[in-house]
């Protein structure tokens, strides 16, 4: 029972995970993730990060272009096709 | 045929390939295999010219077939790769052999910022961007999907032919390494 409590680093961050992934752990496993991250700043920071983390990857922007070279080439093969096809 | 009207095929590339470039390249993590998926949506669009009704705009229709060819791609990324998560010493890295405790060399550090904050700062996108390249195939497709993609857990499972134990695992992976690769190159730049 004792060991039941007192879960490994490597099990809370693994359940940290989960919840962030189902929005919810059963009944058991948020009472041993809540007992091992009271006791462990480590975890509660690796939790706190991720969600950190998580919550800014939307803004993710990107502005890449195509080069000149692969843009003329995919002109080249779409329009062949156009043509051969109309 | 009306509808095809609508469709401005001949302007396809000028007009939309560096927007799915763009699109395409954040997911696949790789410029040429971006570049086959840009040309592929505009040769299926054209073939499939006849099944566009008009409902959505041109540009929404192109990104839909885009996506598409997104996901066959990370279809075809996971057949060939070992994707069960056994295989993997990520946590024996992290958690040294009996798992108990964070090795003592890489464990979450404090970063002094106001976590309720957004992230402003350009360089936080592009850093997570080498970050997530560098993640294992299978795990960088997970994570893509499931936070780029929005897609649900369930049609990941599908799409990639795993369970969603398994799910968890390599969704996991990706984050203890994506979180550690952002405190070494962005917090501690
Ligand atoms: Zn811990």
């Amino acid at each position: 029972m004792a060991n039941w409590f007192n879960i490994s680093c490597k099990k809370a961050t693994y359940l940290i995970s989960k919840k962030q992934e189902e929005g919810s752990l059963t009944i058991g496993e948020k009472l041993q993730l809540f007992i091992h991250l009271f006791i462990c700043d480590v975890c509660k920071l690796f939790k706190v990060q991720t969600n950190y983390i998580l919550k800014n990857i939307h803004q993710h922007h990107h502005t890449e272009t195509l080069t000149v070279a692969a843009k003329e080439k995919i002109n080249v093969v779409v329009k062949e096709e156009i043509i051969k096809t109309q | 045929m009306d509808a095809n009207r609508k469709l401005n095929a001949t302007s396809w590339v000028d007009n939309y390939g560096d927007a799915l470039y763009s699109y395409t390249l954040a997911r696949v993590n790789n410029a040429a295999q971006a570049e086959d998926i840009v040309q592929e949506t505009f040769l299926s669009a054209w073939r499939a010219r006849d099944t566009y009704n008009g409902t959505a705009s041109e540009k929404t229709w192109l990104y839909t077939i885009c996506k598409n060819k997104i996901i066959d791609y990370y279809r075809k990324a996971s057949t060939n790769k070992e994707v069960l998560a056994k295989e993997d010493e990520t946590e024996d890295y992290f958690f040294g052999d009996d798992g108990r405790h964070w090795d003592n060399d890489k464990k979450p550090q404090s970063w002094g910022v106001d976590y309720s904050k957004n992230i402003e700062n350009k360089e936080f996108y592009s850093i997570l961007k080498k970050c997530k390249d560098k993640l294992k195939e299978v795990q960088q497709s997970v994570f893509t999907m499931k936070y780029l993609e929005d897609i649900d857990t369930d049609e990941i499972c599908e799409t990639l032919g795993i369970t969603v134990q398994n799910y968890w695992v390599l969704i996991h992976r990706a984050k203890i390494q994506l979180r550690t690769c952002l405190e070494k190159n962005w917090i501690n730049a």
